[in-house]
């Protein structure tokens, strides 16, 4: 394997702490390595100022690293320009911006939208919230007991001809299973339909082109992909956010304001309404470009090695059933399962007290849960800076849990 | 003492008041927001006196073992002591200390009871946050 991860384990603080447990909830958040905290912390201490305002040196250079960031962004996905990124405080919030703006201003009662049974919560309340408000209609989806999206279902409501969007994420928080987003974003473009891909895990895992997918919208969060907290960013289609109206009222978002009315900026500062997370920007650059720097097919290698390890361990633990695919190479990024008798609370609750985080709940998925037919699932997800070890290490500790519940 | 105690685990194992009961004169569910844990409670209350009380439900071995305990304690008192039951008594009915993150699962039997009470009144049911406002005090 070409990785060294001795070489990556070394540029995250959080793993030189003495005693640091084993950290498998990279999906919920990743931890950040010393470049992204470093570009952060250079730029609050030294060049610091808001974007966009002064006419002083300070502030300029702050508006080239802000502007820069997007450019990174744009480059990162492989997007035709920089006005095509929007900066968000996450991925919620670029989702919900797709349904408060585009959808409220397009859908009508009787249109629909197609969401996946993978999704998470953020990119179906929006949408139900939108329901309600407008009586838009929400078509699901289905997925086969491996996790695959069932294409048929999602031919047969193209075929109804009032479905406007479909949102499908592009890696599952909870199956780690892929839907062929491109396939889908071909097949709803011939149906008259937009795509919107929530890209939150698919992000940090492996490459993205906008351009190749041809979708409309692609949003992600800043902190899955080793960056900070607090920003996340919407692609979106330059001739789609022209036609959008603004999400935010604010400061920014104006090219002028008067007693009885404004002109909303272009895009993408219509929607960057108030200061945006300037220093956040600042790390989420850093972060990209450590990704980019390591190469996507040593990253995917080892995280592929990373994934077949925690299929053959867990495994090997009686009573202990993986939801989804059969087989590692189904899986990227995160395995959840269940073990019989056991709920995935307790079970991570003793798996912390030995060193071991790993999330357990419905991970804001509970109608995939629902189709799946449990409440709560554990989670184990993968990242750079995680070693077979780890992984090996964790059979052994699930065991021990178990004793503890059932002895 | 660990949150795994005997105890709780014997309770966990061996849920007491886990059926339905007859001629319920109330019936409440809760659930927990952040895991989809679930309790629905069941109360025949008469001569304001608890006389019989059911559970049904799923979850962790704190909130299982937490209504099974809880029901066990105030089947036979009267309303007005079981309306008065804090989360300071639930916490020394667990008897085993609580960090943050466990917070809900062992207060939801209790907010499951409280509510129940509150509407068989037809009062306003309590919020989380109203829960664990008490619990500060």
């Amino acid at each position: 394997m070409a990785l060294d991860s001795a070489v990556i384990r070394r540029q995250f603080p959080f793993l030189q702490e003495r005693k640091h447990p084993v950290y498998l909830d990279s999906a919920a958040s990743a931890q950040k390595p010393d470049c992204v905290l470093q570009a952060m912390d250079t730029f609050t201490r030294t060049r610091y100022a808001n974007v966009h305002r002064g006419l002083y040196a300070l502030s300029e250079q702050a508006t080239d690293l802000f502007e820069q960031s997007r450019n990174t962004v744009r480059t990162f996905l492989r997007a035709r320009h920089a006005d095509e990124i929007v900066f968000t405080k996450s991925t919620t919030e670029a989702l919900n911006l797709i349904a408060r703006s585009w959808g409220h201003a397009t859908l009508r009662k009787g249109d629909a939208v197609a969401l996946t049974i993978l999704e998470h919560h953020s990119a179906i309340v929006p949408w139900l919230q939108l329901k309600e408000e407008k009586g838009i209609e929400i078509v699901w989806i289905g997925i086969d007991d491996q996790g695959n999206v069932q294409r048929e279902e999602l031919t047969r409501a193209l075929g109804k001809g009032n479905v406007r969007l479909v949102s499908v994420t592009g890696l599952s928080n909870v199956l780690g299973v892929r839907p062929p987003v491109g396939e889908i974003a071909a097949e709803a473009r011939r149906a008259g339909a937009l795509v919107a891909v929530d890209a939150a895990q698919w992000i940090g895992h492996h490459p993205i082109s906008v351009r190749e997918l041809d979708c409309d919208f692609l949003a992600f969060s800043g902190h899955k992909p080793y960056g900070p907290t607090g920003i996340g960013a919407l692609y979106a289609k330059r001739e789609l956010l022209r036609s959008m109206p603004p999400f935010l009222g604010g400061g920014m978002m104006i090219r002028e304001v008067h007693r009885n009315g404004f002109t909303p900026a272009d895009a993408p500062q219509k929607f960057e309404a108030g200061t945006p997370p300037v220093t956040e920007a600042v790390g989420l650059k850093a972060a990209l470009e450590w990704l980019e720097a390591i190469g996507w097919n040593d990253i995917e290698s080892h995280e592929a090695h990373l994934m077949r390890v925690a299929f053959d361990t867990l495994r090997t633990i009686p009573g202990l059933r993986i939801l989804g695919p059969k087989t590692p190479d189904g899986a990227s990024g995160c395995v959840s399962f269940v073990v019989e008798g056991t709920h995935p609370h307790d079970l991570t609750d003793l798996l912390g007290q030995q060193g071991f985080c790993l999330r357990a709940g419905h991970h804001c998925a509970q109608p995939l849960h629902e189709r799946l037919g449990i409440p709560a699932s554990v989670r184990l997800s993968v990242a750079l800076y995680n070693t077979e070890e780890e992984i090996r290490a964790l059979g052994p500790a699930i065991a021990r849990a178990r004793s503890v519940l059932s002895k | 003492m660990d949150l795994y105690a005997e105890h709780i685990l014997e309770h966990h194992r061996h849920p007491r008041h886990k059926s339905p009961i007859a001629n319920r004169t109330i019936e409440h569910a809760e659930n927990n927001p952040a895991c989809g844990d679930t309790l629905a409670l069941e109360l025949k209350i008469k001569k304001g006196k608890i006389e019989a009380a059911g559970w049904n439900g799923s979850g962790c071995a704190l909130s299982q073992a937490g209504i099974s305990m809880l029901l066990e304690k105030i089947t036979g008192m009267s309303v007005s002591d079981v309306e008065k039951f804090s989360p300071k008594d639930m916490r020394s009915l667990l008897g085993v200390p609580l960090t943050t993150r466990r917070l809900q699962c062992a207060f939801l039997p209790l907010l499951a009871l409280h509510n129940a009470l509150r509407k068989s009144k037809g009062g306003q049911t309590e919020t989380w946050p109203e829960l664990l406002d008490q619990d500060q005090e």
